[in-house]
This record gives structure tokens, C-alpha cells and sequence, in this order.
């Protein structure tokens, strides 16, 4: 008994106690960070790149579910399987064998935002964002992470540069 | 008498929980103390600026951008870095520009003003301007 009455009152004042007073300090990495998620495109036409953009997200299955011209930005998401479906089957029956039921990565929710600036009267930067949340087959969030793997950065703006092609001629 | 105990420190747990009201509409804070964290001034009176470097400065710190309004002046965030929201408003106020911050984390306001002074330092940075206080 006086176990949980100590195990209670800690909680409650742990919970008191939470500070989130060092929030919001950039970190070591954010500039490295910044030049990967960075392109300068050589125009000075902001409709034109973020026409591009919205095309590029839907030739990638994404929602666009927020846009500003004036700003520049872009936020689009989607949600898809995580893991092989026989995968998952496996893990059910072992589980089912066991006497249990099986939980598993399900599905991911994508998110990214595309911020357009014009920085001098000659250029535009764009600045690209990727995250995505997991849940399990049960609906719980497993993991929330922003997605920070460079090849996915350069990858996507190869397929802006080849979207701003396709688009100035209306393919 | 343990009894006793374990009710005493229940209703004094419950009695701790702000009512629906309370919850609703922060009526447990003072407005003018929160508003004087959460707000710096600007001198400048680019708007856009200031709302592009806002957007800059969210994303330096792990936001994705969910909203954004030239209009109202509004950028909202969620960071996936530490699994907070934040909206910034921006007004025009004579000469210069109010930018008010204000996060959430989960079910909690963030209110430690040091946390917003972390945010508007990085927004100077980005701007070259001071912040300036308000009240």
C-alpha cells in the first residue's frame, strides 16, 4: 500500500515537474540540414514552380491539403502500407498459434511541406520537408520522426527539376 | 485509516483538475502574462519578410508547415522533432510587426517563456532584427 501511494504521488509530481524550457534551440544540425532540404532554381516565376510542385505531389499519390500562393508553401500528405502483407499474415498466425493477438507496423501517414522564396530577383529557393507517423494494426502511433535521409531529399529534387520541364511544356 | 488516506488523496488529485470551463478557455492564466511571452515586436514593417522567415525558422527547428495565410497572417506547425504544435500570427502595428507564438505538446500548453525566447531568438537571427518586448 504505501508502495503506491509513494508510486502515485511521484507520478503526480513528475508530471508537475515536466520543462519544456529548452525547447526551440536549434541544433548542430540544422544548417547541414537546411542545405539538404535546399534547392535554388533559376527563375523568378513562383506560380510556375509551385504548379510544378503541386504536380510533382500528385504524380507521388500525395493530398495536397494546404497551399498559399503568396508565401509560397505546400503541404500535401498520405497514408500508406507499412510492411508486406505476408509479412503481417505470418505474424498473425504465429501469434494465433502462441494464443495471441499479433501486433505489427500497419500503416505510415507521409507529410511534407514545400516552401517557395524568391531570395534575389533572379532566383527562388525552395525548401522541401518530409515526416511521417506509423501506426500499428491496433491504431496506436509507433513512431513519429521527421525524415532527415539525404538521398530522398535529392532524389525528390530531381523529380522537381523534371517537373518544372514537363510542366513549362504541358506534359 | 489507509482507508482514509487513499480518499483524502483522491479528492485532493480530483480537486487539482480544472473544470471543462477552465480547460476550455485558459481561464486559470493571466491573458496579459501570456500574451507578453508569447509576443515580440519587430521593427520592420515587411510583413511578408517577416512571414517568410517564421516559416524559415519552423522549419530550421523540425517544423513541417501545415497552414499558411497571408491574409490573417497565420503559419501553423507540427515539429516531428519533439512532437509539438505551433501557430505564429503576424500583425502590423504602426512601424512595426507583432509575432506572437503559441505551442502545444500533447494535451499541455507550452508555457515556459524561456521556450518562446528560444523561438524568437532564432526568428532574430533569421530576420537580423531585435525582438523587441511589448508590454
Amino acid at each position: 500500500m504505501k508502495k503506491l501511494i509513494c508510486i502515485l504521488l511521484m507520478g503526480g509530481v513528475l508530471s508537475a515537474c515536466t520543462s519544456y524550457k529548452n525547447l526551440y534551440i536549434p541544433d548542430a544540425d540544422y544548417l547541414s540540414r537546411r542545405n539538404i532540404e535546399t534547392r535554388v532554381f533559376n527563375t523568378t516565376n513562383t506560380k510556375e514552380l509551385l504548379v510544378a510542385s503541386a504536380q510533382l505531389l500528385q504524380d507521388m499519390g500525395y493530398t495536397i491539403t494546404e497551399s498559399d500562393m503568396e508565401i509560397g508553401v505546400i503541404t500535401a500528405s498520405k497514408l500508406r502500407e507499412k510492411g508486406t502483407v505476408a509479412g503481417k499474415t505470418v505474424l498473425t498466425v504465429l501469434a494465433a498459434l502462441n494464443g495471441q493477438k499479433a501486433v505489427y507496423e500497419d500503416k505510415q501517414k507521409f507529410f511534407v511541406s514545400i516552401v517557395n522564396t524568391k531570395t534575389n530577383d533572379k532566383q527562388i529557393k525552395t525548401r522541401v520537408t518530409f515526416a511521417r507517423i506509423v501506426y500499428d494494426n491496433l491504431g496506436n502511433v509507433v513512431q513519429i520522426e521527421k525524415l532527415d535521409d539525404t538521398k530522398l531529399y535529392t532524389e525528390f529534387f530531381d523529380k522537381l527539376s523534371q517537373s518544372v520541364f514537363l510542366t513549362a511544356n504541358n506534359i | 485509516m489507509k482507508k482514509f488516506f487513499l480518499v483524502c488523496l483522491g479528492a485532493c488529485l480530483l480537486a487539482a483538475c480544472a473544470t471543462t470551463n477552465q480547460t476550455a478557455l485558459e481561464s486559470k492564466t493571466s491573458q496579459v502574462a501570456t500574451r507578453n511571452y508569447q509576443t515580440r515586436s519587430f521593427d520592420t514593417t515587411d510583413k511578408l519578410n517577416v512571414m517568410n522567415n517564421i516559416v524559415a525558422t519552423m522549419q530550421d527547428l523540425g517544423f513541417v508547415i501545415e497552414k499558411a495565410d497571408k491574409d490573417l497572417g497565420t503559419i501553423s506547425g507540427f515539429s516531428f522533432t519533439n512532437q509539438t504544435n505551433m501557430t505564429v500570427s503576424v500583425r502590423e502595428k504602426g512601424k512595426s510587426i507583432l509575432v506572437r507564438a503559441n505551442a502545444s505538446k500533447g494535451t499541455r500548453s507550452i508555457t515556459e517563456p524561456q521556450a518562446y525566447q528560444n523561438f524568437f531568438n532564432a526568428l532574430s537571427q533569421s530576420l537580423f532584427l531585435t525582438a523587441n518586448e511589448v508590454l
